[in-house]
């Protein structure tokens, strides 16, 4: 189902007059309204496989309820007189071994869910549709049980309200993978839909319908022309244009997807956690990785890089080999194979496919490498006598950063392994530069793009260039825009309103959202 | 209190006004992009006009290959009060929508189905002028009051294959789907429009083919390089697939039984009719055009239709010889009399 569409607006709207009508005489049921559109959403678009869900949400109630338990249990009988040291030591121990027990427990079964569904059942038959955002919610539901695990906040009591916490339907089309902690204030809190709120809420879902549908969409076709077919059938410089548009497309498509669903969280008034910061501005790609779907980072980095890294192998690993090298490497090294692990499952993530794996190690050898080199760059860089903050050389690590990413596509959107590197092949052996017009004349004529669509795009494009420039530099654009004259900012309202529909014109709609299937 | 309520009131003006605004420019729009009328509101204006006159017994539904006949010659001939709804590039689907519509309005005794086997090869109605289309004339008759301006997208806009979809939105937005974006063209709307509004012609006089375009009038020049390239391109796109799954699209088929099955239920019986083509269109099937034939000529036989092949009648090429043609499937405007004649002679010895 897409956001922009009658469905789902239609559905939001009965939804939020519910909500509004309850918050007037019942405020605190309000939550029960949003649990209910939640439900409602899912069954109505998934149906039977709410059962997943239903599942997930009963296991970490449970488990969560029996973690506090044991907890509880546990300080009491520490707490008893007449106790030596040791015995208090071994009450704890024994408390976190049961802990960890059914921590272990949760997690390996919501995680055997996700990658049964995900993983093992498609390979078996190809009809099995997956339950939708399986992948969102169940992250969502472990960083839930380890949280409550290492006592970060209090369990919820209530078996419907940690439903909700999963199931909160505009974050289940695209994420953003919500913390509990984060996002459970506004989730149960009473709320009243106010005029600035709307405000905002409709600006952003604008924003984020123009970068979804009239780039992501008008891109789509080229990209999947030059990079998605069964072999390589473009020379280097229209395999690079591909992977640049692709690049593009992505983030549109994407964070384009993220600014309508918050906004209408918004609406809700739910503030989801933000997901991207302007990436393509980023100087290094582990800085990229903190700017682009910054939950699915913070997730990573939280349960998967810290757990390892924190781990006695690995620390008994760093110790040894800062011993013998240093410092810098001991930490170097270990990190490394941290961030090779954690890309990896990234990767995985994206898809059971090997290329989807590749592109996982593409990124985390990398960043492992950047970290491990970065001494030499930076004695190479006071022998150049380049500041950090010099503008030029700014400018060319983003560019730089963002080439990475670029290349990166090659194993991310085609069909293989092998495809990817003949890619790369192509690109440094065939680059091919006086072919570029010929072949894309040959789409143009194909039908797979019209000028139409290009202009609409490329207006798109530096619409969003200068906003994030914008918001760079710290702006906030609603307040600026809230500032201009009424005339003039109806203007450019009705301006961005019929920008959006004419595109239409040109552009189908309706290509589907990127991660709606995760 | 009452500078909450004063607040409250200012904003409601306000989002009024802003709505008020998105109408008129939408309005704007609808006036300069839209063109003055598609086929189909051409030819539901000239229905409106028949059926005010007699009533339609006969109707004939399909593509542009329908504009072969005049149905008032046809009429004359076979002593039926027939109309011809066939619009350029009617799919299955709105060829039944057109059926429903007039089985609605007037008691029907025969709809001759009129296409040729590029009906099967795909799936058209997936293209926004033809879903547009679709609705105008399942919307028919709208009337003049706004209501029915309402009415019509929000048909579409629910419609089980919008319903899910951006469509669904753009649907009370027409000019989206139904636009012409070229800037002489749109002045061009715009000035035929407001000439329209003050002169108070109406239009649909004619057929819904605009077969006084300089094209269409002009007589035995055949094929161009272009269509013969694109003869050549086809000719060996079907060498290379099965038939009849490869050629017969499978949504095309379940239309095209869906309106044997209306007419069955409504008594009205059905002829379906593969037009009548230039005889070289026969190499762009080859080996193949045999057996699509057996399969649709079973296919018709199993639910009771009258099946009749234009293309494979030695009567039809000596009648309607190819220089009658202005392409390879379509009948010049001069000879459309003479097309008619052979299809009413035709009807008449099929009629069951």
């Amino acid at each position: 189902m897409e956001i922009y569409s009658l469905a789902f607006l239609g559905y939001t709207i009965i939804c939020l007059i519910a909500h509004e009508i309850v918050g007037r005489y019942q405020p605190r049921y309000q939550w029960v309204v949003k649990l209910m559109a939640s439900l409602g959403f899912y069954v109505w678009i998934a149906k039977i496989r709410v059962v997943f869900l239903l599942i997930s949400a009963f296991t970490i109630w449970l488990g969560a309820g029996l973690l506090q338990k044991i907890t509880d249990k546990g300080k009491k009988a520490r707490k008893a007189e007449g106790l030596s040291k040791e015995d208090k030591k071994n009450i704890k121990q024994k408390t976190q071994n049961k802990k960890r027990i059914v921590m272990f427990f949760v997690i390996t079964l919501n995680l055997g869910i996700l990658t049964c569904v995900k993983y093992i059942l498609p390979s078996i038959s190809h009809t099995i549709v997956l339950p939708l955002g399986i992948s969102f919610y169940t992250f969502q539901a472990v960083a839930y049980i380890i949280d409550v695990y290492g006592e970060k906040y209090l369990p919820q009591g209530n078996y419907c309200k940690v439903l909700l916490y999963l199931s909160w339907f505009p974050q289940l089309i695209q994420g953003p993978i919500n913390r509990y902690d984060y996002i459970q204030k506004d989730l149960y809190k009473e709320t009243r839909l106010t005029w600035d709120m709307t405000k905002y809420a409709l600006l952003l879902f604008m924003f984020g319908a123009i970068k979804r549908y009239t780039v992501g969409d008008a891109l789509s076709p080229v990209v999947n022309d030059i990079l998605g077919g069964e072999w390589v059938a473009y020379p280097g410089s229209c395999l690079l244009f591909g992977a640049l548009l692709y690049a593009i497309e992505q983030y549109m498509n994407f964070s384009g997807g993220i600014d309508m669903v918050m906004a209408i969280s918004i609406l809700f008034g739910i503030q989801m956690a933000e997901n991207f910061r302007q990436p393509y501005f980023s100087r290094s790609l582990a800085e990229f990785w903190r700017r682009w779907h910054i939950t699915l980072g913070a997730w990573m980095r939280d349960y998967v890089f810290y757990p390892f890294a924190m781990s006695k192998m690995m620390q008994k690993l760093m110790q040894f080999i800062s011993n013998r090298f240093g410092k810098h490497w001991g930490r170097a090294v270990t990190g490394g194979i941290g961030n090779i692990l954690i890309f990896s499952i990234v990767g995985i993530w994206h898809g059971p496919q090997s290329h989807y794996l590749a592109w996982g190690l593409y990124n985390g050898v990398i960043i492992a490498l950047s970290d491990a080199c970065s001494p030499a760059f930076k004695r190479l860089k006071d022998l150049l006598k380049i500041r950090d903050d010099n503008k030029a050389f700014v400018l060319f690590q983003m560019l730089r950063t963002f080439m990475i990413v670029v290349f990166a596509g090659y194993f991310d959107i085609t069909r293989s392994v092998s495809i990817g590197i003949q890619c790369f092949q192509v690109t440094f052996a065939g680059f091919g530069a006086g072919d570029f017009a010929h072949h894309i004349g040959k789409m143009y004529e194909r039908g797979l793009f019209s000028k139409k669509t290009m202009c609409i795009a490329l207006i798109g494009i530096l619409g969003t260039l200068v906003c994030s420039i914008l918001k760079e530099k710290g702006v906030k654009l609603e307040d600026t825009l809230y500032r201009i004259k009424t005339p003039f900012r109806w203007a450019f309202y009705y301006c961005m309103i019929f920008f959006f529909l004419y595109s239409f014109t040109a552009i189908g709609g309706g290509a589907g959202f990127m991660y709606a299937a995760f | 209190m009452q500078h909450s309520n004063n607040l409250k009131k200012n904003r409601i003006i306000k989002v009024i006004i802003f709505l008020f605004g998105l109408l008129l420019i939408n309005d704007l729009f609808c006036i300069f992009m839209q063109p003055m009328e598609t086929a189909s509101e051409k030819m539901l204006t000239r229905y409106s006009q028949r059926s005010c006159e007699s009533e339609i017994d006969t109707i004939i539904i399909g593509n542009s290959v329908t504009s072969m006949i005049d149905d008032k010659e046809f009429s004359n001939i076979t002593g039926t009060h027939a109309f011809n709804m066939g619009t350029p590039s009617q799919s299955f689907n709105m060829s039944r929508e057109a059926l429903m519509m007039a089985a609605r309005q007037n008691e029907l005794k025969r709809v001759i189905l009129m296409t040729g086997y590029e009906s099967f090869e795909k799936d058209i109605d997936g293209i926004p002028e033809r879903a547009y289309e679709k609705v105008v004339i399942s919307s028919y008759p709208t009337g003049k009051r706004i209501i029915y301006r309402f009415l019509a997208p929000l048909k579409r806009a629910i419609s089980q294959e919008n319903f899910k979809q951006p469509a669904s939105i753009n649907a009370f937005f027409t000019w989206i789907d139904n636009c012409v974006d070229y800037f002489p063209t749109m002045w061009g709307n715009f000035v035929a429009k407001t000439k329209r509004l003050f002169s108070g012609h109406r239009l649909g006089e004619e057929i819904a083919f605009d077969l006084d375009r300089e094209i269409y009038k002009t007589v035995n020049e055949s094929r161009t390089e272009a269509d013969e390239c694109l003869l050549q391109e086809d000719i060996k796109r079907l060498n290379s697939l099965e038939l009849p799954k490869g050629i017969i699209d499978d949504n095309a088929l379940d239309n095209l039984d869906e309106i044997t099955v209306f007419c069955r239920n409504n008594g009205i019986q059905l002829y379906y009719i593969i037009s009548a083509h230039q005889a070289s269109h026969i190499e762009r099937y080859g080996k193949y055009y045999q057996d699509i034939n057996d399969y649709l000529s079973q296919f018709m036989s199993e639910r009771n239709v009258v099946y009749y092949n234009f293309e494979m009648d030695p009567f039809v090429h000596k009648k309607l010889p190819d220089n009658y043609f202005y392409d390879w499937e379509h009948i010049s405007k001069d000879h459309v009399r003479d097309a008619t004649k052979v299809t009413a002679e035709i009807f008449l010895k099929i009629t069951p």
